[in-house]
């Protein structure tokens, strides 16, 4: 690694030299005594420099100096830089990258696109993004052609696609009493690609009649051409599908690719995957789509002007009251109880634990589902529905981690679908460990606890510093939070605010 | 005491006891036959009862041969005593026989004093498995029945050389009084209480149920013994699942056959089912013996209270009860028998195979379990979960059908879909999906091809044979599973099936025959055996350090086969170092009957008390033949030997020649389609080096 | 799972009466008739619920709508193993539209002082895409429930006016406790209680009431012309690399998707070893950013 740095360096002070054809006999002989110090004295690589500036003027290379060792002993050269070019330098090279997004404005737009993300715990979602970047493809790649019709010559840096573009327009249904757009949300907007901002305020809570009712309001007020939702089951999904049955429509759900169409009316078909998962449904698309994730590339190249768009909503938009339903609040659900194969993050115990409370406490600290192998289930460790594994649950967590648990074959077919695995271990051998992206080679009750005080305090703190700004678990809506990174910390607290009532 | 009046009350006292005794077993006739229709001989059972009890039965008694000795004097001195007193005091005999008929019974009697003083010593510190209560006081019983009719016999005996006085004496008289009263008890224990429900029941019903016997072929017959057989009847009867009046399994226990309620009656309480249940040993709420009590408390009814042996582990006595007519079990507690008490069996058969009376345990938990699962929809654990995907796909573990034979793909196995007619069907099983057993396979395809035996698989068109769907209770699936897989296999033509797998080899050669199936079935022991006495395997013996043998219940027990792989590893030059528990009596894995998917929690797990044994012997392989086995035993936490299936060890061994090599590619050469270039290529390339 | 304890409901409406709408649904891999796992489940749900209420106070009726084929006899039969005398099923074309005819049967009113209709989230067979119920809902003028994973309680609020206590599933085995004014269609999830195990026995009792609704209900129009395909995998994302660097961009195009085997750390101190993993667990979003940060900070000082 030390020689990535040096090779800068070197770039630097590269000057012409008077040539020594001795010197520069020795440099190419690998063989002889002095080579590397001639290398050295040359500043031709030896002493480590893989590159150095050729004399032409052209980088030059010392293969044998290039790459890192491999796990057996050879040299490895790795392109694609997963080893060396994961080195410091570039991640501050990526921080300090400078913006090249396009700016662009659309200020008289054709007509309306209206996305409506979930904004679970109050950001944009991988899936929002997903369902802006369809946004943008339907109002763009067709007034792209449109423009084109109409032989536009103007080699201009802005996209100046007015009057022939549709605007996508966010529907952020926020909660009444603070409806506001805040700056971050704004950029986050801009960048996803929103050309417009529309803020309703929606009653708080779980309130689906009353966000559909803002949604009629809007589609009142713009009749956009389209209507896209995120296809999420409690929020967008059913959102987009009672929008659609009272518009009267029937919406594309679970849609997943967009192709321009000219045989259909609104000039795209489109795909969507059926609820069983088996089949796709060709079909022209409509207006109302409740979008599968990654249904469209986010947009990255451009930066969009998000703005607001004044629009309320009248008294008479509301439902009448009370409300047919009512929000009774979050439950709090112990990690450790939910459903082994509904847990996103497991901590597995084995035969390799030792202290069973330290174990919980961990879990209980991270905000893990508890999971345990059969034979610590045998010993009496854990209840027999926290088995994984072949003669237990099949779990699909994102994260598995496993301490003490040696990767019996069984075990290793109940984790198959899990999508990162660490290990931690007293045997470096074994099969758990190569299964794990990550491993450790230790103690598994001393790593365990050491992982547990370094999260402890944290939370202890984080928690503190939410409630100072006031947006602690009481004042959260309930809304979606599958994105959050947030979330397990979140959860953590719900319980131990839960446990200081109780 | 006049001489009349002795013979009257004794004649009397005789005549009582038996004609209530003959009033008893009626009523406990009907009682039994309350139960379903099922068909027997009847007077051919009769007849064969003694070749039965003396044969059969025995056969099982002389296991433990002090006591078996001690059984005969004290059965053979009470039938033969009992027999006599009949004769003597009911029947008119001329005087003279009358004499010698009497010194027989005191010879006999004496026989039988002798047997129940045995008896008794054995019930001074009977061990656990033994009942207490009522059967602490049956050798006092017997001793006195055969004392007073030692005495009486005496008396008989003596009263004709004895003045007449002697009787009439106050000595004499109080003598005759004493023995009157010692034979009247005698008679009430031995008469009354085995028709009414003491505990020489066993003796009664046990002659009948041997008579009766559901299961008549599993006695061997003049004709068996003729043919060098010993028979066995170990396939589950099936349901009739077209009638829809038929009941589904057994509710209560009039839903059993009648001879299946006879059956139960005949249960004598030594507990040898108990020492040998794996079930109870590791600590599961299992009993086979309090199981049996239990069916007899369902068909007389009263709680479980009066019952003097060992309870279901983890649950006291006298919280159940049963009523005729009443659930046997019920699903939310109250009834006689809990449910995971049926789900703890592992049907292997162990206590059928120890019990001298010949009760069928198993028939009668699998009855049961079919209640259970095709009623109630109650197979615990994963059982449910199990069923369904046999259902939906046609093998346990959930699996895409047509990946069955992806372990395979570099093997190029023949198909017998193309091939049509072969001499050997390589049946997989769902080993086939597992990834352990894949590797016992290859090792099992690796010999047959170096041997050039002609065979083939079945491939996707393969499916679960039904063992588990059946042993879990699932006798509809089961069914099904069992009719397509017949249906498959008579497309096509072969001599034998060889599988690994001894439940598919148990289900393919014992349960088809009900659904039309009849095949030649070798488990890959015996057709190892036969390979190799046939000398078509070459196989280089080396002499291995310590290896034991675990024989695998549905492969010994079920079917008889301890010899041949004995053999097989005798010819591997493998010295066995049998464990304590082997052959008939090897003590199961805990993988059979569903046990591993239903689960029930125990304090001890049954494979680590099997690799306990192996550990005892201080084996450093234990050679297996089965793939739950396998599973079962390497699931063991640090086990110190190492499980081994017989074709991987015979596959390590093996020779591949020259010739042998070129033979087997050209032989089955004809047979290939030309891209077919794994495993026989590669012995070409060898034999031409 | 265990939760937060709720006050039992005062009182419980004097009849209720539970419908449930069922599907055919086919196995994943085989593609053989069973029954569909979300109505399953909803099915379970009425039947546990039935069973935890006053005996005879609920009345449970199941409806199935669809063409009279074999196939869907056996998964309406599989239906019937939970413990169901009935299931009403009402015939139909293949490529009919079963809104109608389930409107028309659920529009009968009945007797009763709560009245709840329960079925899948969406279907296993055709476009599945959960829109039925939705509709339907909006026909009969009902409240819809969706993301539904247990009743906790039907209590009456006013005279002739009852709701329901149900739990919603958020994301992450998390939930959500919601009142419903009745009549309300909820729709279950599936991360409801599993179905009980479906008997032989009753599976083969029970009956099957064939219903023809009168006037063939009007054929689904989208059916015949929008044509099913079987899925096609979807790609899997690149990550996308905006960078104006070609080496970058390449190196993001050729980089393999996971390398085979993870990474080991030895021999490091329990401290490190804690360490490497909670940067993991940030890295994959399940522990929060910031606990790892201030961490980070707590083991500087």
């Amino acid at each position: 690694m030390s020689d990535v740095h040096s090779t800068s360096q070197h770039q630097q002070h590269a000057v012409r030299r008077r040539r020594d054809p001795r010197l520069e006999g020795i440099a190419r002989n690998r063989r002889h005594p002095e080579h590397l110090a001639v290398l050295a004295a040359l500043g031709q690589g030896g002493e480590g420099q893989a590159s150095w500036m050729g004399p032409n003027g052209r980088m030059r290379r010392d293969p044998h100096l290039v790459g890192v060792m491999g796990p057996n002993g050879r040299r490895r050269i790795d392109r694609s830089g997963a080893l060396v070019g994961a080195a410091g330098p570039q991640q501050g090279r990526t921080a300090t990258q400078r913006d090249q997004r396009r700016d662009v404005v659309v200020a008289d737009p054709a007509g309306v696109i209206a996305v409506v993300p979930d904004l679970a715990s109050g950001r944009l979602s991988e899936h929002d993004r997903d369902v802006f970047g369809l946004a943008r493809r339907l109002a763009d790649e067709r007034a792209d052609e449109r423009a084109d019709e109409r032989a536009d010559e103007r080699a201009d840096d802005r996209a100046d696609i007015d009057g022939s573009s549709l605007a996508v327009t966010a529907l952020l249904l926020l909660p009444s009493p603070s409806a506001t757009l805040e700056s971050a949300l704004h950029d986050a907007l801009a960048e996803a690609g929103a050309d417009r901002v529309i803020v309703l305020p929606v009653a708080p809570g779980y309130s689906p009649e009353d966000r559909l009712a803002a949604c009629l309001a809007a589609d009142r007020a713009l009749s956009p051409r389209h209507w896209l939702f995120p296809d999420a089951t409690l929020e967008g999904g059913d959102l987009g599908r009672r929008l659609a049955v009272r518009l009267g429509e029937r919406p594309a759900c679970g849609l997943w690719r967009v192709e321009p169409d000219d045989a259909s009316d609104s000039g795209w078909s489109c795909l969507c995957r059926s609820g069983s998962g088996r089949q796709d449904l060709a079909r022209p698309l409509p207006r109302v789509v409740v979008a599968a994730a990654q249904c469209a590339e986010p947009v990255t190249a451009t930066r969009h002007e998000a703005r607001e768009w004044p629009l309320s909503r009248t008294s008479c938009d509301h439902p009448e009251a009370p409300l047919p339903m009512q929000d009774l609040g979050a439950v709090a659900v112990d990690p450790a109880a939910i459903a082994l194969a509904e847990a996103p993050f497991i901590l597995a115990g084995g035969n390799g634990v030792g202290d069973w409370d330290g174990f919980h406490h961990a879990a209980r600290v991270l905000g893990a589902s508890e999971g345990a192998s059969r034979v610590a289930v045998d010993e009496g460790h854990m209840p027999r529905e926290r088995q994984v594994g072949a003669t237990g649950t099949f779990v699909s967590a994102r994260v598995y981690l496993a301490v003490g648990i040696s990767g019996a074959i069984q075990h290793l077919q109940g984790i198959q679908r899990c999508e990162k695995v660490i290990a931690i271990n007293s045997d470096g051998g074994c099969d758990m460990v190569k299964r794990a992206d990550l491993s450790v080679i230790g103690d598994g009750d001393a790593i365990l606890a050491e992982l547990a005080s370094l999260v402890e305090p944290s939370l202890v703190e984080q928690r503190d510093s939410r409630q100072q700004l006031g947006v602690g678990p009481e004042a959260s809506s309930p809304t979606d939070p599958t994105e959050s990174p947030d979330m397990s910390s979140l959860l953590s607290d719900r319980i131990k605010e839960s446990r200081h009532v109780a | 005491m006049s001489a009349t009046l002795f013979y009257g009350s004794l004649t009397g006292l005789v005549l009582a006891a038996l004609l209530l005794a003959l009033v008893g077993a009626a009523r406990r006739f009907l009682l039994w036959r309350r139960g379903r229709p099922s068909p027997v001989a009847w007077l051919g059972g009769l007849a064969a009862m003694p070749r039965r009890y003396l044969v059969d039965l025995h056969h099982v008694v002389a296991r433990d041969k002090a006591f078996a000795h001690t059984h005969v004097a004290t059965a053979g001195g009470f039938v033969a005593a009992a027999g006599l007193l009949l004769l003597v005091t009911l029947a008119p005999l001329p005087a003279g026989g009358e004499m010698v008929l009497t010194g027989l019974m005191l010879v006999m009697s004496l026989v039988m004093l002798g047997g129940a003083r045995r008896v008794a010593r054995r019930r001074r510190r009977p061990p656990s498995r033994l009942s207490r209560g009522p059967w602490q006081r049956l050798p006092r019983s017997l001793t006195v029945f055969a004392a007073s009719v030692a005495g009486l016999s005496l008396i008989m005996l003596m009263v004709t050389w004895l003045p007449a006085a002697w009787l009439t004496g106050v000595l004499g008289g109080t003598l005759a009084l004493v023995l009157l009263a010692g034979l009247a008890l005698g008679l009430g224990e031995m008469f009354l209480g085995m028709t009414w429900g003491g505990p020489m029941k066993h003796a009664f019903a046990g002659a009948l149920h041997l008579a009766w016997h559901r299961r008549a072929e599993r006695f061997s017959t003049r004709q068996s013994d003729r043919d060098g057989v010993s028979p066995r009847s170990t396939g589950l009867k099936p349901l009739d699942l077209d009638d829809p009046d038929a009941p589904l399994g057994v509710e209560t226990s009039e839903d059993f056959t009648w001879n299946q309620r006879l059956g139960f009656d005949a249960c004598v309480q030594c507990g040898r089912c108990e020492a040998v249940c794996p079930a109870f040993a590791a600590g599961q709420p299992l009993n086979p013996k309090k199981l049996i009590q239990d069916m007899v408390l369902g068909m007389t009814g009263g709680s479980d209270a009066g019952f003097h042996g060992s309870p279901y582990p983890g649950k006291p006595l006298g919280e159940h009860r049963g009523q005729p007519g009443g659930p046997m079990v019920v699903t939310s507690g109250g009834a006689l028998v809990d449910a995971d008490t049926l789900w703890s069996c592992t049907t292997c058969r162990a206590c059928v195979e120890e019990c001298p009376m010949m009760i069928e345990h198993v028939d009668a938990i699998v009855d049961m379990r079919r209640h259970l699962t095709l009623e109630h929809g109650a197979t615990p654990g994963k059982g449910a979960a199990v069923l369904d995907n046999l259902i939906a796909t046609d093998n346990p573990g959930g699996f895409a059908p047509d990946s069955r034979m992806h372990w395979a793909a570099d093997l190029n196995l023949p198909l017998m879909r193309e091939l049509g007619q072969v001499d050997v069907l390589l049946w997989l099983g769902d080993g086939a999906f597992d990834m352990r057993n894949q590797r016992t396979l290859r090792a099992l395809v690796k010999i047959l091809r170096a041997s050039q035996v002609d065979f083939a698989v079945l491939g996707d068109e393969e499916r679960d044979s039904g063992d588990v769907a059946r042993r879990l209770g699932d006798e509809a699936t089961f069914q099904r599973l069992a009719r397509d897989n017949v249906a498959t296999l008579s497309r096509y033509g072969f001599q034998t099936i060889v599988t690994c797998d001894p439940h598919s080899f148990h289900v393919l050669g014992n349960e088809y025959a009900a659904f039309g199936g009849h095949y030649c079935v070798r488990h890959h022991s015996t057709f190892l055996d036969e390979l190799l006495q046939q000398g078509r395997l070459k196989i280089a013996p080396r002499p291995r350090s310590r290896v034991t043998y675990h024989d695998p219940c549905y492969l010994g027990r079920y079917n008889g086969e301890f010899d041949a792989p004995r053999r097989v590893l005798a010819a591997l030059g493998i010295e066995l170092t049998e464990m304590a528990r082997s052959g008939f009596r090897s003590r199961c894995c805990g993988g059979g009957g569903g046990a591993p998917v239903t689960d029930i929690p125990g304090e001890r797990r049954i494979p680590d008390m099997r690799m306990a044994d192996v550990a005892e012997v201080e084996a450093d392989v234990v050679a297996v033949g089965c793939p739950q086995c396998t599973a079962m035993l390497e699931g063991v936490v640090d086990r110190q030997a190492e499980v081994r299936d017989i074709a991987e060890l015979v596959a390590e061994a093996l020779v591949l020649e020259e010739s042998v090599s070129e033979a087997s590619s050209t032989a089955t050469g004809a047979r290939r389609r030309p891209r077919q270039t794994g495993h026989p290529g590669r012995l070409v390339e060898e034999a031409s080096q | 799972m265990s939760l937060e304890p709720r006050a039992p409901a005062a009182v419980e409406p004097a009849s209720i009466c539970l419908d449930v709408l069922l599907s055919l649904g086919r196995h994943g891999l085989t593609q053989r008739p069973r029954r569909a796992d979300l109505d399953a489940r909803a099915l379970e749900m009425a039947l546990t619920f039935q069973h935890k209420g006053k005996p005879g106070n609920t009345t449970l009726s199941c409806w199935h709508a669809g063409p009279a084929e074999q196939d869907t006899e056996i998964a309406l039969r599989a239906y019937l193993g939970m413990g169901l005398p009935s299931i009403r099923w009402m015939h139909m074309a293949p490529a009919g539209d079963a809104l109608a005819p389930l409107h028309e049967a659920l529009r009968a009113p009945v007797d009763a002082d709560a009245r709840l209709v329960l079925c899948g989230m969406h279907a296993e067979q055709g476009e599945g895409s959960g829109l039925l119920p939705i509709a339907l809902a909006e026909r009969l003028g009902w409240r819809w429930v969706p993301g539904v994973v247990a009743i906790e309680a039907i209590e009456p609020i006013s005279s002739g006016v009852a709701q329901a206590v149900v739990l919603q599933a958020l994301p992450r085995g998390q939930r959500r406790r919601i009142a419903v004014r009745l009549p309300a269609i909820l729709g279950v999830e599936a991360a409801a209680p599993a179905p009980r195990q479906s008997a032989f026995g009753p599976a083969r009792r029970g009956q099957l009431l064939q219903l023809d609704s009168g006037a063939e209900p009007p054929t689904d129009p989208a059916g015949a012309t929008w044509p099913f395909m079987p899925a096609t995998p979807r790609p899997k994302r690149l990550k996308i690399v905006t960078s104006a660097n070609a080496r970058e961009r390449f190196k993001a195009a050729a980089a393999k998707a996971e390398s085979g085997s993870g990474r080991v750390l030895e021999q490091v101190s329990a401290t490190e070893g804690a360490t490497a993993i909670l940067d993991f667990l940030d890295a994959e979003g399940v522990v929060s950013r910031a606990a790892v940060t201030n961490a980070r900070q707590g083991n500087g000082r």
